[in-house]
């Protein structure tokens, strides 16, 4: 065994040892918020769809590209969040409590903004404000809310090169301006002088990332393979926040485009090492894009999930649709699903 | 090169299979909060399971979360949810009652204008009390008006409820408080529904007084009425109790609570003095 091994392991080891479990969802906390990034959910890191800044920087050096694009994306659980605040602002009602709190499994919402620019190998992106919300209930007596609620800033700068005929590097530079609110507490927490001032404390945090991520592919064969490596999430923060660890995530994630009459076709696998799953088989996923003209379909699974968009680029427009299929077990033990669609508009010059 | 790529599978590999065992670890950090597990068998109504749960984990965890959870266990076995009546609980920062509302409510005036008429006939201890448990049945009248919005818990519920507002009594923790407060007036609404009607049956009397000012001593100086009162006694004693949560959950309120307790107090006060001057024997000197 040379000495390389001993660094890749000591490195991979530190990838699952570092991370600790958060109670915010992986994605809300960490990722995107846009078409990409959901329907094919870490396959991303690895596979590229039309639309803004690429999950991987390295994929800038393989397809250069230049234009202005813009979208903004949001969910369906918009009476979610209603009755939510609603809640947290004293002002629900009986119908608002036995919608909320008769739910057996958490909730999100999210919506974002984000405009960009990609000029051949780098590209910029500013998020004015991303908008995440979640909520975990527990108690149907006296409900015991987990909350976290966040408004960040994103800006984001990628730059890659292409080092080889099938090689290419990138790197990405993300500064995230976020404020939160993180609390755990019962209903009656809040009611109390000073509750909701204390638990609904809004705190600042700022983020710095450097994200890199590289590109291999084989243009020579038919299937045109590739793989893929990115490290995510590998940041400082000015403040540190429990349950929200800035810890580095390692996405590795190969694909082949097997060659079909009409369109093109991608296929793709991927192995996400992060710390928030709860068995190893959570960190396999796989993809397919199926492009023909100006439509797009989609599809990712992972176990308990699958997502399935859509996306139309007709001239400078772009819109897409998502369909988010999730089982889980709820809390109360039972089996349980849940159905989500998102939407996003945007457009490029 | 080969090489490299074989240290680089064998690595990733050599962390799937350490997976498992980390996640395992993992798992029970994401399950950080230990209340988890007794919250999980509340929401599947196992409050027995819940309440065994929190019992062991209070000796165990002294943050005063776990006691708030171990009172919602009893309180869901009870039948009391919060969503019930949370309304009134967005209410109780102010206080319910004054001495100047009870004596200026008809309820209270009114009966105070009856005795009037037939205070020759009665001894002076006897009026004072009459008046004095007027003016509490006035102040729990109106304390009741607003707890109605409470669903009613029936006698045989009631006992869990207690056990819940006991497992809360001086929890350093204002939500605490606040929670006990509102299942101190959960209780306090189904034992006034019943106080009521047996208050319904003296109010009779009292009025059949009225009519035959000769025969009150015997009217009013009855056990039932001595009874009553020790009842009214009783249940002051949980409104005291809830006073002096809400100024611990409210401390900026503390003046208008203790104005709503003070009078209710001294009222309370009396009771034993009350009690043993209304028995027949002592109504009758």
């Amino acid at each position: 065994m040379n000495k390389n091994f001993y660094v890749l392991w000591i490195l991979t080891w530190l990838i699952w040892n570092t991370t600790f479990a958060v109670d915010v969802p992986r994605g809300l906390s960490s990722g995107r918020s846009d078409f990409k990034s959901h329907v094919l959910g870490d396959n991303c890191y690895s596979m590229d769809l039309l639309g803004s800044l690429p999950c991987n920087p390295a994929f800038l050096a393989r397809d250069p590209k230049k234009n202005w694009n813009a979208h903004v994306f949001f969910g369906n659980n918009v009476q979610y969040y209603k009755d939510a605040k609603d809640v947290l602002d004293n002002r629900g009602d009986t119908a608002t409590f036995q919608r909320l709190f008769n739910q057996t499994r958490s909730s999100d919402l999210e919506a974002d903004l984000e405009l960009g620019l990609r000029q051949d190998h780098y590209a910029f992106s500013l998020s004015p404000s991303k908008i995440a919300y979640y909520t975990l209930i527990r108690d149907r007596v006296l409900p015991y809310i987990s909350l976290y609620a966040s408004q960040e800033q994103v800006l984001r700068f990628q730059e890659a090169w292409k080092l080889s005929n099938n090689f290419c590097f990138g790197i990405q530079a993300r500064g995230v301006s976020r404020k939160l609110i993180l609390s755990d507490f019962f209903l009656t927490d809040l009611v109390a002088e000073g509750g909701s001032d204390r638990l609904l404390n809004i705190r600042y945090q700022n983020i710095f990332y450097l994200e890199p991520g590289i590109v291999w592919e084989i243009p020579e064969i038919n299937m045109k393979p590739q793989v893929s490596l990115v490290i995510t999430q590998l940041g400082l923060a000015d403040k540190k926040i429990d349950n929200l660890p800035v810890s580095p995530e390692a996405e590795l994630g190969a694909s082949i485009r097997p060659e079909v009459s009409n369109g093109v076709l991608e296929l793709g696998t991927h192995l996400s090492l992060h710390s928030q799953s709860q068995r190893w088989t959570d960190l396999f996923s796989a993809a397919a894009i199926y492009s023909l003209g100006v439509a797009q379909f989609a599809i990712s699974v992972r176990e308990n999930q699958a997502d399935l968009g859509f996306s139309l680029q007709l001239g400078k427009f772009q819109s897409g649709l998502l369909y988010d299929y999730q089982i889980f077990q709820n809390l109360i033990g039972e089996r349980d699903e849940r159905h989500t669609w998102y939407f996003e508009v945007g457009g490029e010059i | 090169m080969g090489k490299l790529h074989f240290s680089l599978i064998f690595s990733i590999l050599m962390s799937i299979v350490q997976g498992p065992a980390l996640i395992g670890c993992q798992k029970q950090i994401n399950s950080n909060e230990p209340m988890d597990a007794g919250f999980s068998k509340i929401d599947r109504g196992d409050y027995e399971g819940a309440i065994a749960y929190f019992e062991d984990l209070s000796s165990r965890d002294s943050r005063p979360q776990v006691k708030v959870a171990l009172a919602s266990a009893y309180a869901g076995k009870a039948g009391t949810k919060i969503e019930g009546f949370w309304s009134f609980v967005q209410t109780m920062k102010k206080a319910p009652v004054t001495n100047e509302s009870a004596r200026t409510y008809p309820f209270y005036i009114q009966n105070k204008q009856n005795i009037a008429n037939i205070e020759p006939f009665l001894p002076a201890p006897t009026v004072e009390n009459l008046n004095t448990v007027f003016q509490m049945m006035a102040a729990l009248d109106i304390y009741r008006t607003r707890l109605l919005t409470i669903p009613y818990v029936d006698r045989s519920h009631r006992p869990d409820l207690q056990k819940a507002i006991q497992v809360l009594s001086e929890i350093p923790d204002r939500g605490g408080r606040v929670y006990r407060a509102a299942l101190t007036a959960a209780y306090l609404r189904a034992e006034l529904d019943d106080g009521f009607d047996v208050w319904s049956s003296i109010q009779s009397r009292i009025n059949e007084a009225y009519r035959n000012p000769i025969e009150s001593v015997s009217i009013f100086c009855t056990p039932v009425t001595g009874n009553f009162v020790a009842w009214l006694g009783q249940k002051f004693s949980y409104v005291d109790s809830t006073a002096a949560d809400l100024i611990f959950s409210f401390p900026s309120e503390e003046a208008s609570f203790t104005a709503f307790e003070m009078p209710l107090s001294s009222l309370q006060q009396k009771i034993p003095v009350m009690q043993s001057s209304l028995v027949p024997s002592q109504c009758h000197e």
